[in-house]
């Protein structure tokens, strides 16, 4: 049997769809390059172990795999964060930073199927390696709003803190973990015992707002002692990021990022339409450590072609259109070529008649006959 | 504007009759026509088969939607679980022939042919205990199977056992529970939050 489609979980993206894409990223870009950072580019295949290490999972199913030529487990990279740990501590060994690095490129990963979910798809996103104190988180959060301002996009920015379900499971039962990171709110009511710990569990979800979502939630210290910690970070976070005017961050108790690697604030996006985040991250002090180079870190990655669904169309037609007959083709691309220096976008067209340059997209036409 | 997804058949009624004591206004016009939506002030209902609506609230096309634990066991969406409405209750179950001996089916070596519609449930839950299976999948009906001979054993929901009764089949042990779930999808329990808890907490005081 052959095969004319691409294998399900890849596709193609007609021009406009690439002309989408390719505007989110020359945003972030843009945007990343006015906060200071510099763009890295790192290899596509990783070892697997690198990884592995990185995303701190036995699970490796979700890595697409490739032997090398010695027999080493190589994996195709399922996102940018692991590599730029990795080039940090290798190529940067002791220095301590701050380093401002972003990139924009190709992840895959070996999912099974999902909706709205593509096996191959680009992420753009920034990391601050070295700055331990809140202002890196904020920054971060500062440029992510930066670019859906400048995209035309409302984003709806959600934050939570790493250490809020840790802080539970002390008190409880590691297997309530799984159940949390699934979404499943119903079965943890089995593991957990203490009637005011299960409510504040239940309400998770629920625990949105401002900062009277953190006075909320303070009431809880006294049954989960862990809590304190981050709330008063998160307390802080909401604070600053109020009074410096960003107004599309809001606390969210019930986010929980999939990575294993965060340590402190972290965060999802979303965009009125789409059932899934346009963009995620948070800190992750731990991960660099793994690596032999204990620095902290934060950091975020955008889903580039679902925001690119989101964006109205680009007007990308050409200048001019030059039509012409055979016989003034000499004629038409001297004309072109003029236009082009200029700095038009300039397309020419072979044809009889008047009418087919009418029918063409483009700013203004000539017909030469 | 509030979409809901729910099951139809059976679990409808019983949403319908959940709706009603919680006081969120069903429309009616849904059970005495053939038509698949309605509208009833902020909310927006769709109903399609159980088995779909897990989907239709993962693309985010409706906010929530009622399914029963079971699909959501097998199908592992991503969408939030948020509450146990207990309406739809059901055991899911390994069922053998009457006559058979667990002993000599499960654990003399052979291979034991599984017909199921749930093939992932009845594939880890073989795997955990060692058993080598072969699944076989039905979209119904499953209690057939072993009666005319085309498998072994089944995995299949019991409510009250009268099927599986009569058809010479009995419980030999139980994988899960289930009952009917409200689920929502990830952004719209961050972009909805409110009206989302209103729902919930009508639901709970019904």
């Amino acid at each position: 049997m052959r095969y004319l489609t691409p294998p399900p979980g890849f596709r193609d993206y007609l021009p406009e769809e690439a002309e989408r894409i390719r505007l989110v990223e020359e945003t972030i870009r843009k945007v990343s390059e006015s906060f200071g950072y510099r763009e890295v580019i790192t290899p596509t295949l990783e070892y697997a172990d690198v990884i592995m290490l990185g995303t701190n999972t036995r699970d490796d199913t979700l890595l697409y795999k490739v032997i090398d030529r010695d027999g080493a487990l190589l994996s195709i990279r399922p996102e940018f964060t692991t590599s730029i740990a990795r080039l940090v501590t290798t190529r940067y060994r002791g220095e301590r930073g701050p380093f401002r690095f972003y990139y924009i490129g190709k992840v895959f990963r070996n999912i099974p199927f999902q909706p709205l979910m593509q096996k191959e798809f680009t992420q753009g996103g920034a990391e601050l390696i070295g700055e331990p104190s809140l202002s890196g988180d904020i920054e971060i959060i500062s440029l992510i709003e930066e670019i859906f301002e400048r995209l035309g996009l409302i984003v709806h920015i959600e934050v939570s803190h790493a250490r809020i379900i840790p802080a539970i499971i002390e008190i409880t039962d590691v297997s309530i973990l799984e159940a949390i990171k699934s979404g499943d709110f119903v079965s943890i009511r089995s593991f957990i015992k203490d009637k005011d710990v299960l409510s504040f569990v239940e309400t998770l979800p629920f625990l949105n707002g401002g900062k009277e979502i953190i006075e909320e939630a303070y009431r809880y210290v006294r049954y989960i002692p862990g809590l304190e910690e981050p709330l008063n970070q998160l307390s802080l976070f909401i604070s600053d990021l109020e009074s410096l005017g960003y107004k599309r961050t809001r606390i969210n108790l019930g986010v929980i990022r999939d990575f294993e690697y965060y340590t402190g604030i972290t965060f999802e996006g979303y965009i009125e339409g789409l059932g899934l985040p346009v963009v995620g991250g948070g800190r992750y002090d731990g991960l660099l450590e793994r690596f032999g180079m204990p620095l902290p870190a934060t950091g975020f990655a955008i889903g580039i072609e679902r925001v690119a669904s989101r964006i109205l169309r680009v007007e990308s037609e050409p200048d001019l259109v030059i039509g012409y007959t055979g016989e003034r083709l000499r004629e038409a691309m001297k004309l072109a070529q003029e236009k082009r220096k200029e700095g038009l976008k300039v397309e020419l067209i072979r044809c009889s008649d008047e009418e087919e340059i009418n029918a063409r997209r483009g700013r203004s036409k000539i017909f030469l006959c | 504007m509030l979409a809901i997804a729910l099951p139809s058949g059976r679990m409808l009624e019983e949403c319908v009759k959940l709706f009603e004591s919680s006081g969120i206004h069903f429309p009616t016009e849904i059970l005495e026509s053939r038509k698949l939506s309605g509208t009833s002030g902020n909310l927006k209902f769709f109903i399609c088969k159980p088995k779909d609506v897990h989907i239709y609230v993962e693309y985010g096309t409706a906010d929530i939607g009622i399914v029963g634990k079971d699909i959501l066991l097998e199908e592992r969406p991503q969408v939030y679980e948020l509450y146990d409405l207990g309406i739809g209750r059901c055991r899911i179950v390994v069922a053998i022939p009457d006559t058979a001996r667990p002993e000599e089916l499960f654990f003399k070596g052979d291979i034991i042919r599984v017909a199921t519609k749930y093939p992932r449930i009845a594939r880890e839950f073989f795997n955990r205990k060692g058993i080598s299976i072969e699944i076989l999948n039905l979209s119904g009906s499953i209690e057939l199977a072993p009666v005319t001979g085309i498998a072994d054993v089944i995995v299949d929901i019991v409510s009250t056992g009268r099927t599986l009764r009569e058809n010479n089949l009995k419980v030999w042990e139980e994988i899960a529970t289930s009952s009917a779930r409200l689920i929502a999808n990830r952004a719209s329990l961050h972009i909805k939050a409110e009206e989302i808890k209103e729902i919930l907490h009508s639901l709970k005081r019904g």
